[in-house]
């Protein structure tokens, strides 16, 4: 019989795998996004660091049939960046909107400014979504409503979907504060919000949600782990993240990305000591590492292992 | 046709609207095509790939050579492939023509470029074809209409000014689909229509051996004649700006007039293969600025033939001196 030791130096490396899931933090966000899309209406769809945003907007983008063709033009449905960081003026919004379209040539603002309009109506753009909104400042948003009113002016009259996709911790809602102010902007702003569901906070994973993650998280790794079972512990992983340390506003959910890095780095070291299932003594180790002594600062003294390279003979 | 989803890299590396050349477009067209498709100003498209900030000069708007790297960046930018972009131009015909690596426009024509344009092609299609950038070309064949290089205001046409909206006049606006459409005289068409046979001839079947084969036969054509009418040379051929040595050559144009002048088509040269023909004394006082001029290779070939007869011939008779 193989040792432990023996196992471990002829399997290969552990490998991570960055798949999209389509988990119910997932459905609620892409459902949200979509009726949006579909109502043509404007939010502000906030959730917690790590929730898993950003993939859920790209996989939006991937699944919609955007693209750009000779004969029958560019078809841009869903057009979604990242709001601009450090500021800046509306030129470095401006500039993120063109980015979306590839390669746009050098051109003066006051010219980008009305090629914009032309470009967001002529490639049909239905839905406009400003991931990490709560960077936007004033000219950001004042250029928003700019952008946004005249394409819903003459000669396009296009209405367009706006979904401002923000993080937020608490219970505050980054934008709600701007868009309460008695000026006429944001007024014009916050009028243009939808009626029902202006401010959304999207929820992360219940306990019931997790269990069904952590089966397919089972099917993803069973090539390299054979006789995973994660689904069995599923209580004290959920139990764990949403320890204070983890979910301080103690909302007991669970975000996918804390899910994510506790059952990865827990499957890498049980796979590394050679073990064909999770060690129920590492996912605990991991777990108090991600809580406990996540503040713990690690020594690095020791040198790390020598390399070994691979020397090739070449006739 | 070229077709990006959101998902590709490819989105991110070209232009928002996309164009595909057309059979037998002007890289100046697909160029303006590519304006008018992304709502951007005449000549955009032009200085973003060719890098101009500085006003363009004559020679880099031919357009019917350019520089290699320049052309991958736009069939890149288009998603192309780069040969659909070189069939915009004559680089790849005139180099193989020519054998020479960066082909020049002076290798087409030594005189300077006017632009000008088929009113018809252009309301049809929004069409400029590289024929109209050939040497001698007044008129499109196709439609049997005048090519237009002036504006009803007067001003001559420029394919790029960034003030303006592509395919329009840049003083008066007006959209050179409604510039006049005069029909072209019945024998001009004939004339252009025979140039052309002779264009595409060196254009699609020419290499520098065919090329000097139709030099050596306009050459005995004249000779046969008993008067050389036609410098086989330009006379205003170029020198590279750069100050290197540029080959003295013949230019497309120039060559394929003279040839049309002499009634030579393009399958007298097909079926010149014969030898150096005995037909002109003139041939002992020719010289030609080519300098690896095949003709002259023969007319070395024969003096020192002649030589060595005739050195023979003086041996053979002092013996009996």
């Amino acid at each position: 019989m193989m040792s432990d030791h023996l196992i471990s130096a002829s399997r290969p490396s552990f490998t991570v795998h960055d798949c999209f899931l389509e988990t119910a933090f997932e459905l609620r966000f892409q459902g949200l996004l979509r009726s949006a899309w579909e109502k043509r209406t404007w939010h502000v769809i906030a959730a917690l660091p790590g929730s898993g945003k950003s993939l859920g907007i790209a996989d939006l983008e991937h699944q919609s049939t955007s693209s750009k063709n000779s004969g029958r033009g560019t078809y841009l449905p869903i057009l979604a960046i990242r709001a601009p960081k450090n500021g800046g003026k509306d030129l470095a919004l401006g500039m993120a909107l063109c980015a979306a379209f590839g390669i746009v040539p050098t051109m003066p603002w006051y010219v980008r400014r009305s090629w914009l309009v032309h470009a967001l109506a002529q490639a049909q753009v239905e839905c406009l979504i400003i991931d990490d909104a709560q960077d936007l400042n004033l000219a950001h948003l004042a250029f928003l409503k700019e952008l946004t009113d005249n394409l819903a002016a003459p000669p396009y009259e296009r209405k367009v979907a706006l979904c401002l996709v923000t993080a937020h911790s608490g219970k505050v809602v980054p934008l709600k504060e701007i868009f309460s102010r008695p000026d006429t902007l944001w007024r014009q702003f916050r009028r243009r919000l939808d009626t029902e569901q202006p401010f959304c906070v999207i929820a992360g994973h219940t306990e019931e949600e997790v269990r069904p993650i952590l089966a397919a998280f089972e099917d993803i790794y069973r090539s390299q782990l054979p006789d995973l079972q994660l689904c069995r512990w599923t209580k004290p992983i959920f139990s764990w993240l949403t320890d204070t340390a983890l979910d301080p506003d103690g909302t007991k959910r669970v975000t996918m990305d804390h899910l994510t890095r506790l059952v990865t780095s827990t499957l890498r070291r049980s796979y590394e000591q050679g073990g064909k299932d999770v060690d129920a003594n590492i996912l605990a180790a991991t777990a108090e590492l991600m809580t406990v002594r996540r503040d713990e600062i690690a020594e690095i003294s020791a040198l790390p292992p020598e390399r070994i390279l691979e020397v090739t003979e070449i006739e | 046709m070229s077709h990006i989803h959101i998902s590709d890299p490819a989105w991110q590396t070209t232009f928002p609207f996309l164009v595909a050349p057309m059979p037998d477009e002007w890289l100046t067209g697909l160029l303006l095509r590519c304006d008018e498709a992304n709502h951007w100003g005449s000549g955009t498209t032009f200085a973003h790939i060719f890098r101009m900030d500085e006003k363009p000069t004559q020679h880099h708007l031919n357009l019917i050579v350019a520089s290699r790297m320049k052309l991958d960046s736009l069939a890149q930018t288009l998603a192309v492939p780069l040969r659909s972009i070189l069939a915009t131009t004559y680089q790849a015909e005139l180099a193989r023509l020519y054998d020479v690596a960066n082909p020049r426009m002076a290798l087409l024509s030594p005189t300077s470029f006017s632009f000008c344009l088929c009113p018809v092609c252009m309301a049809e299609k929004r069409f400029l074809s590289r024929q109209f950038a050939l040497p001698h070309m007044t008129t499109c064949v196709q439609h049997r209409v005048i090519l237009v290089s002036t504006c009803l205001c007067g001003t001559a046409l420029r394919p790029f000014h960034r003030q303006t909206a592509p395919f329009v006049c840049s003083k008066c606006g007006l959209d050179w689909a409604e510039l006049p459409r005069k029909e072209a005289d019945k024998t001009r068409i004939e004339i252009e229509e025979n140039l052309l046979s002779y264009y595409e001839f060196f254009l699609n079947k020419g290499t520098s051996e065919l090329l000097a084969s139709a030099l050596r036969l306009i050459y005995d054509s004249v000779v046969e004649k008993g008067e050389i009418r036609v410098p086989l040379p330009d006379e205003s051929a170029q020198t590279a700006p750069s100050g290197a040595s540029y080959q003295r050559t013949s230019s497309l144009g120039h060559l394929v007039h003279t040839l049309w002048q002499l009634d030579l088509s393009p399958r007298d040269i097909l079926v010149y293969t014969g030898p150096l023909p005995w037909r002109s004394i003139k041939w002992l006082t020719f010289q030609c600025p080519e300098p690896h001029c095949p003709y002259v290779s023969m007319l070395h070939d024969r003096n020192r033939l002649l030589d060595e007869t005739r050195g023979e011939e003086q041996q053979e008779e002092r013996p009996n001196s």
